[in-house]
């Protein structure tokens, strides 16, 4: 879904998902730590995306997950068991990343002469790349500067991969709700890289 | 829908949402990551050393399942929820009150089993009360009491006592009842604290 660059508003959970969802929660929650392994490898790569574009580094985008994956092991009692298990795990990735954008002091730059660390400019030259990379930093930290609730929502929206369904489902506000707050975070956010771009 | 596909009808005809909008998604489009070898691995090395997140449910499945192991394992991951680690407020109430749920009973079970030894052992210091003989009863005569406590209960309670009510206030406040609210119960012990409060004025008196 995110190769084609395509938002979809609403992503139906099919039923057999969520009752698969629930087998494998209702396994662990009686003891069998193993049926976690299935939850992590299914959506361990894109809670991994997901960090990477809050950090804009794999090696801290595969910490952050790793401690999303145990903080919802600790709370999989919590989950409501509505909507998606990856929906409830996308968003506490996201706001652990989020959490460390801020905590984190320096932007990560991306290196002209090593582009490879971040594959994220398909076949552009190094030097498109490193203002690509530049302005995705940007993005980054502005976002993570946003005042709540808008920055979380952009978040999930555009980072977590989250539906407009599915975030107001997960942060317990209305439809229209996190429609509006989305709208004042895009045009917030466009606001603060006005001001600090060059 | 618009270029880069984000849908119209979410940013209406604000420019700058719309835009942001655009640049975001191209600035996350990264397909080709993905988490490095080994990540399942290393993330399930680190829930080896968690507790199971519900012990209060591991327990009660394995005691369905007759499984001292696990329900010992549960009380012990209760155990580790309950003061260990930082942990969702809601599992380390559930998992603090099986700790207490089992402690509780393992202390019951235990007093139950020390005072079942004592008796079985003759350990018990104190003399049972039925091997008490009963005094002997001195055989008077059974004394007939005509129990002249006729009690003439006079609880006239239900006094409909025709109260002139043509007074056209609208009695929305209890005031307007000046003796007469407690008529029946409050009637009848008004008079018995009188008699009383006059017997001590007579005695005074002489």
């Amino acid at each position: 879904m995110r190769g084609t660059g395509t938002f979809t508003l609403d992503r139906p959970i099919a039923a057999s998902d969520l009752s698969a969802d629930r087998a494998v929660v209702d396994r662990v929650l009686s003891g069998d730590r193993e049926a976690f392994r299935e939850i992590v490898d299914r959506e361990g790569p894109a809670l991994v995306r997901a960090c990477h574009r809050v950090l804009g580094d794999l090696h801290e985008a595969e910490d952050a997950a790793q401690e999303a994956f145990v903080m919802a092991y600790r709370s999989l009692g919590q989950w409501r068991q509505e909507g998606a298990l990856g929906a409830w795990l996308a968003r506490i990735a996201v706001r652990i990343a989020l959490r460390r954008a801020q905590r984190r002091p320096v932007v990560t730059w991306l290196d002209p002469a090593n582009p490879g660390s971040a594959d994220v400019a398909g076949a552009l030259d190094p030097a498109s790349v490193a203002v690509r990379m530049e302005r995705a930093a940007e993005v980054r930290e502005a976002l993570a500067d946003l005042d709540e609730p808008y920055r979380e929502v952009v978040a999930l929206r555009f980072f977590g991969d989250l539906s407009l369904s599915e975030i107001a489902e997960q942060t317990g506000r209305p439809l229209g709700t996190v429609k509006t707050h989305l709208h004042r975070g895009l045009s917030r956010l466009k606001l603060a890289l006005d001001g600090v771009a060059p | 829908m618009r270029p880069f596909g984000v849908p119209t009808e979410q940013f209406g005809d604000d420019v700058a949402a719309e835009a942001m909008a655009r640049e975001l998604v191209e600035v996350t489009d990264m397909p080709g990551v993905r988490p490095s070898d080994g990540f399942t691995d290393r993330v399930m090395l680190v829930l080896a050393d968690e507790p199971v997140p519900q012990p209060a449910l591991m327990l009660r499945v394995a005691l369905r399942g007759r499984r001292l192991g696990a329900a010992l394992s549960a009380v012990r991951d209760a155990w580790r929820v309950t003061f260990t680690g930082p942990r969702p407020l809601a599992a380390r109430a559930q998992a603090f009150a099986l700790v207490v749920v089992v402690a509780v009973g393992l202390a019951g079970l235990g007093g139950g089993a020390v005072a079942g030894a004592s008796r079985l052992l003759g350990l018990d210091a104190q003399p049972s009360p039925s091997v008490a003989p009963p005094p002997p009863v001195p055989s008077v005569s059974p004394s007939p009491s005509p129990s002249p406590s006729v009690s003439p209960s006079p609880t006239p309670t239900a006094t409909p006592r025709a109260t002139p009510t043509d007074t056209a206030e609208p009695t929305e406040a209890p005031e307007g009842t000046d003796d007469h609210g407690g008529s029946g119960s409050g009637g009848g012990g008004g008079d018995d604290s009188g008699s009383g409060s006059r017997s001590g004025s007579n005695s005074g008196s002489g």
